[in-house]
């Protein structure tokens, strides 16, 4: 039997008194929320190093936002030239420079009237959003510490363990002399800053007259920094209205990495091999002048990703000498009025003046410039053409090397089984291969999985050497011909109906029809002003808002599929050897997706058929597999 | 009360799903993997053919093929066209056949869209081809509308972050006081055919506060001071124009309150690690609730305590979600009428789960009522199959949905036993955004949710605009929603202008009784709806309708919302 709470009954007797406790709770929630808000921690421990950061705070707190409140990669490069040079070309320092990124993220914020807000762009670049600079402007309009996206300081400036917070977390703001965050302490920096023989003279902010080289005061531990759940804070990524865009960590949460082989998201990401757990490399934390510090283990900054650059190579990789910054926005650490000697060869919009693919500054171009041909400025001279040649083709190594990790990360992440024939008639052929997931850690593809391209392209040739069969082709624009390709959905091509693809679907609501596919999970259907809000009912319950979700179609921890493809009639033309190609191709993004956000427009001037170009020109393919099946 | 057919309605409840399953396995876009996966532990059939290690091909005969029985010198892959000369398999007869119907009902869609276009001085939206070569630049984007109240953290707003408060289970808050909501008004008419009709001005604002403290943690309070529960109806603040009267609902009612989070979030000192997958995500209070696309439970509020798994993989699995419900209080249970009533005595436990399979999205639920006067108890389940099937001609979007109730004592008003198969079909035309929509239900029986909130109406509000009540004021659905032995269908076409902001809905929808009841009835209506600014929008309904012994029936409204 259930009896009800005095309480309650008497609240029945009495609505009115209800009436003035929800006031009262009202009040108490705004009440609640003011004194949380504005709450404050309890005595300072001088030796905390919250205390530092609240100190750091103070002596920067005039010049917060200014240029200097977070030193640059760049800056970090002078003692740090290896874990640079890894990060310069990672998808970390990608992640602002992508103008698919870019367009992608106005594109959504036009549809969602302005409210998605910073939402996509927060992870991007915590930094330019520190800096409280707009949501939607040219990176070349940016700060350049902005610009280098997931820098440094992103991860070497956080102090607390935030959890999933859909990269929403505090950076410790202060320029370089300011305290840094690693998985190992100061023990090896005291050493270093007691040792001025041996490393020379070294400027801190406790000694702001001494004229020497720059570097942080105190390194303090920040364990968290080698856990999964310091990924967790932007690689798990859920909307206020509960839409789960990526949940990377949540897939690993439930992993046999995580809980059975105790492997993180960094043992394969950062270690000596892109996609398994085979340990780390070994070097030194840093280079102070000549000097190394003791070898420890290294964590590979590259963070191999499947993303990789469509951009102008003067812009990326990041390179310490090749970008000089316009106006007067520069790195000088003002602070301390230390000096920054380095400049650049020229600016971004300079750069995006250099013709790479025309082959200026290479000596078989510049034999046949004749004195009188015109270059823009600063192009004008050939020293310099010549000059920014050996950075790009410096770029050009860093990139290749990326390319070749990307490839083993892959290779690691998919398993593509050998083609076996399950029938072969006079005028039928079935064949099958087993593609399966090669990690223990997520799904793959996981992540941005919705708009991550990774299928079988299958070619079947006849005995005279006539294509009968093909799948995994692409349309005019670059896409592969299923729902969304623009061709298939305008009737001009066939649906690829036998396509085996592993991008998963988002997936929105109908005002009446069920839900349907979209390239955007805007639900437009709905609501002629879709409105990025906090989801008024607890978005656990059904784990997404009703509007929109995502219908994953990737392959999970040890998880397979078997592809099964089938040659019948006019395919199987007449008796002989059958030649079948099975190759497992990886992209980044679809190009419908450049379709579908190219109306906001492309950073550094590019065009969508130029993106979508570059776009399929990464394409990568992973695995292949090829078999003779014979017809009698 | 008449005594429960058990025995019919296990059958019915048991098989029928199953035959859904099996119709909805057969389809969708990679239903072929599907069957792949099913096939995967068959050994290869025997063959005339034989496979063996290939000879290197004519390069010439590969158009795009270069790097064939190379190493990976070069990994990037060619960009290979499709190439129209390769032969394609031939539709099955079938197929040409079953894909006749949805072309022959697109056929009005576009001389519609092109009237309409006219009418609205509005550009169709139309989905243009090939990539554009011409550079753009990063065009404005519209900036963040405030929200109403913004203390703390703004939100989704650049700027810097304050650090949060740690507390001693290691999770770092930062707690932020979001105010926001929206407002709605609107004048109606509304005549049934039946005596009497509805002329009114109605008003309702749903207004929210939410104390946010992590990505994961918050507290939500809503307040709905416009419009309030009155026994099985909500009554709304306005005027009544056939009264000559104004209609007062204001009131302070709690409409939500809950708390929800992530058990991991709130304690990361018992998982430093992340092995343990401590992410169990809770819910508790007052919260709105629907499952089943709303057939089987749809509350605007309902006291309940919720516990959510997600993100669950294997055995082909792709993405599990489990929640479990306990509800107490604000449980409303629907009668055959229409009517909501609520049931203070009632409790509810239930189980909802959806997976993500390659091929398809499967929710199955079930959910129990009963109170301790051991009657009215009912048992609901729930299964449905969603996904996209792919045609020769185009691609078509299919949820099939079979529910059953089944009381547990005996059947009443408030627990029916009945069975519901409910589908929707939807496709986009070619060059259009537009969507097309054909959705049709079958009750046997009394088919009861497990519970319903007065302003969701009947189970069968998702068929059309023609059976639902907007939701503001009296104006009722055209069509009745209730599942009681009735057949019936909408068929709908939305079209889209202005990139989306501007949309037309015009839908023919009806329903036929199956117990010689002589209820059936027809509708036809249309929904135009339009962003007019950054934070309104306009809506205009209108409906004409026919019901067995009623005389026409009419009816419209202007509705102007505010989102803030």
């Amino acid at each position: 039997m259930w009896t009800k709470h005095p309480f309650r009954v008497w609240l029945e007797r009495e609505p009115q008194f209800g009436r003035f406790i929800v006031a009262g709770m009202a009040l108490a929630v705004c009440a609640l929320s003011g004194t949380l808000a504005a709450a404050e921690s309890a005595d300072p421990d001088p030796d905390d190093p919250r205390t530092l950061y609240e100190q750091a705070i103070d002596q920067v707190h005039a010049d917060v936002f200014r240029d200097n409140c977070f030193p640059s990669a760049r800056q970090c490069a002078a003692c740090h030239p290896r874990h640079f040079r890894e990060w310069s070309v990672s998808s970390h320092a990608y992640a602002q420079l992508s103008p698919v990124f870019h367009a992608m993220a106005n594109r959504l914020n036009t549809l969602t009237s302005g409210t998605l807000g910073d939402f996509c762009i927060r992870c991007h670049t915590p930094v330019g959003m520190a800096l409280n600079e707009p949501v939607s402007t040219s990176n070349l309009n940016r700060h350049p510490v902005s610009r280098e996206g997931v820098t440094c300081v992103v991860c070497h400036r956080i102090n607390q363990a935030w959890g999933k917070g859909a990269g929403r977390v505090a950076l410790v703001p202060g320029d370089l002399h300011q305290p840094v965050y690693g998985p190992r302490g100061s023990a090896v920096l005291r050493q270093i800053l007691a040792d001025p023989d041996r490393y020379g003279v070294l400027k801190t902010r406790k000694e702001p007259q001494v004229r020497g080289r720059d570097i942080h005061g105190a390194s303090y531990r920040f364990f968290q920094l080698i856990r999964p759940g310091f990924c967790a804070v932007c690689h798990d990524v859920f909307a206020p209205d509960g839409f789960r865009l990526e949940d990377a960590f949540s897939e690993y949460k439930q992993s046999p990495a995580a809980r059975i082989h105790g492997h993180t998201c960094q043992d394969c990401h950062m270690g000596i091999s892109p996609g398994e757990p085979n340990g780390y490399s070994c070097g030194p934390a840093a280079v102070i002048g000549n000097v190394t510090t003791p070898p420890r283990r290294h964590a590979n900054h590259m963070v191999v990703g499947p993303d990789y650059s469509i951009v102008h190579r003067g812009l990326f990789p990041h390179h310490r000498t090749a970008i000089r910054e316009e106006g007067t926005v520069d790195l000088i650490d003002q602070a301390t009025d230390g000096e920054f000697h380095e400049t650049g060869l020229a600016t971004m919009r300079e750069w995006l003046l250099f013709d790479d693919a025309g082959g200026w500054g290479t000596d078989a171009f510049e034999s046949t410039v004749s004195p009188d041909r015109w270059f823009p400025s600063p192009w004008n001279s050939p020293q310099r053409r010549r000059a920014a040649r050996r950075i790009l083709e410096e770029q050009g190594r860093l990139l290749a090397e990326a390319a070749d990790a990307r490839l083993r990360l892959l290779k690691a992440g998919y398993r593509l089984g050998p083609i076996r024939v399950r029938r072969c008639d006079s005028d039928r052929i079935d064949f099958e291969t087993e593609l399966s997931n090669g990690t223990t850690g997520h799904s793959v593809p996981t992540g941005f999985d919705a708009e991550r391209v990774v299928f079988l392209r299958v070619h079947v040739w006849a005995p005279d050497g006539r294509l009968v069969f093909q799948s995994g082709d692409l349309d005019p624009n670059g896409d592969l011909r299923d729902s969304h390709s623009r061709y298939v959905h305008n009737g001009l091509l066939p649906l690829d109906r036998q396509l085996v693809s592993l991008q998963s679907r988002f997936v929105t609501r109908n005002l009446r029809g069920g839900e349907r596919e979209q390239v955007l999970n805007v639900p437009f259907s709905l609501d002629p002003l879709p409105y990025v809000r906090p989801s008024t009912r607890p978005f656990t319950v059904l784990g997404r808002p009703i509007g929109a979700r995502k219908h994953k179609q990737n392959i999970e921890p040890g998880g397979k599929i078997s592809a099964v493809y089938s040659l019948r009639g006019r395919q199987v033309p007449c008796p002989g050897p059958y030649t079948i190609q099975v190759q497992l191709i990886a992209g980044m993004v679809p190009v419908n997706l450049i379709h579908e956000i190219s109306s906001a427009g492309f950073d550094y001037g590019m065009n969508a058929r130029q993106v979508a170009q570059r776009i399929v020109a990464g394409h990568l393919i992973v695995h292949e597999r090829t078999a003779v099946v014979t017809v009698r | 009360m008449k005594p429960v057919s058990r025995h019919h309605g296990i059958v019915r409840t048991v098989l029928l799903p199953v035959l859904i399953l099996i119709v909805a396995s057969g389809s969708g876009p990679a239903d072929r993997t599907e069957r792949a996966a099913a096939v995967v532990s068959y050994e290869p059939v025997p063959t005339e053919g034989s496979v063996e290690t290939p000879p290197v091909p004519e390069g010439d005969a590969r158009p795009g093929v270069a790097t064939y029985g190379e190493s990976f010198g070069n990994p990037f892959a060619p960009a290979v066209v499709y190439d129209p000369n390769v032969p394609q398999p031939e539709p099955p007869p079938i197929g040409q056949f079953l894909e006749h119907l949805p072309e022959l009902l697109s056929k009005p869609a576009e001389p519609a869209a092109e009237i309409a276009s006219h009418i609205l001085h509005a550009e169709h939206d139309r989905v243009t081809t090939s990539l554009s070569s011409q550079p753009l630049g990063m065009r404005p984007i519209p900036g963040r509308p405030r929200l109403l109240v913004e203390t703390g953290e703004r939100f989704l707003a650049p700027g810097f972050l304050k650090q949060g408060i740690r507390l001693p289970t290691g999770a770092i808050w930062r707690p932020s006081l979001w105010v926001f909501g929206t407002l709605r008004t609107g004048v109606s008419y509304f005549d049934s055919g039946a005596p009497g009709h509805v002329s009114e001005w109605a008003n309702r604002l749903d207004l929210f506060s939410q104390l946010n403290l992590t990505g994961t943690e918050r507290l939500v309070l809503g307040l709905r001071p416009l419009d309030e529960q009155a026994g099985a109806v909500r009554r709304f603040t306005g005027y009544d124009f056939d009264r000559g009267r104004p209609l007062d609902a204001w009131n302070d009612g709690v409409q939500t309150l809950f708390f929800e989070g992530d058990f991991g979030e709130i304690f990361p000192r018992l998982d430093p690690d992340d092995r343990r997958a401590l992410d169990w995500g809770f819910s508790v209070g007052r919260q709105p609730m629907l499952f089943q696309q709303g057939l089987l439970l749809n509350e605007d509020r309902i006291d309940a305590v919720t516990v959510t798994r997600n993100t669950l993989q294997g055995h082909g699995h792709l993405n599990v979600r489990v929640t479990a419900v306990w509800a107490w209080n604000d449980i409303n249970r629907m009668t055959p009428a229409g009517l909501a009533l609520p049931d203070g005595r009632a409790r509810l436990i239930g189980l909802f789960t959806e997976s993500d399979v390659r091929g398809s999205t499967i929710n199955a639920d079930i959910a129990w009522v009963w109170s301790d006067r051991r009657t009215d108890d009912l048992l609901v389940t729930g299964l449905s199959a969603i996904q996209r099937i792919s045609g020769y001609r185009n691609i078509y979007n299919s949820s099939v949905h079979f529910l059953a109730s089944f009381p547990t004592t005996a059947e009443t008003p408030l627990a029916g036993q009945g069975e519901l198969l409910f589908s929707q079909f939807s496709w986009t035309p070619h060059h259009t955004h537009d969507l097309v929509y054909l959705n049709a239900f079958w009750a046997i029986d009394q088919f009861t949710s497990a519970s319903r909130g007065p302003l969701a109406g009947g189970p069968l509000g998702q068929t059309g605009i023609l059976f639902t009540a907007p939701g503001l004021g009296r104006y009722a659905a055209p069509l009745n929603s209730q599942a009681t032995n009735v057949v019936g269908a909408s068929l709908g076409y939305q079209m889209f202008f202005d990139d989306t902001r501007q949309q037309l809905i015009l839908e023919v929808g009806g329903r036929q009784d199956t117990d010689s009841t002589d209820q059936a009835a027809a509708a036809a209506g249309f929904r135009w709806q339009k962003k007019l600014s950054q934070h309104w929008l306009i809506v205009v309904d209108g409906f004409v309708s026919k019901r067995e012994g009623r005389g026409v029936g009419q009816g419209g409204r202007v509705e102007f919302q505010m989102k803030f």
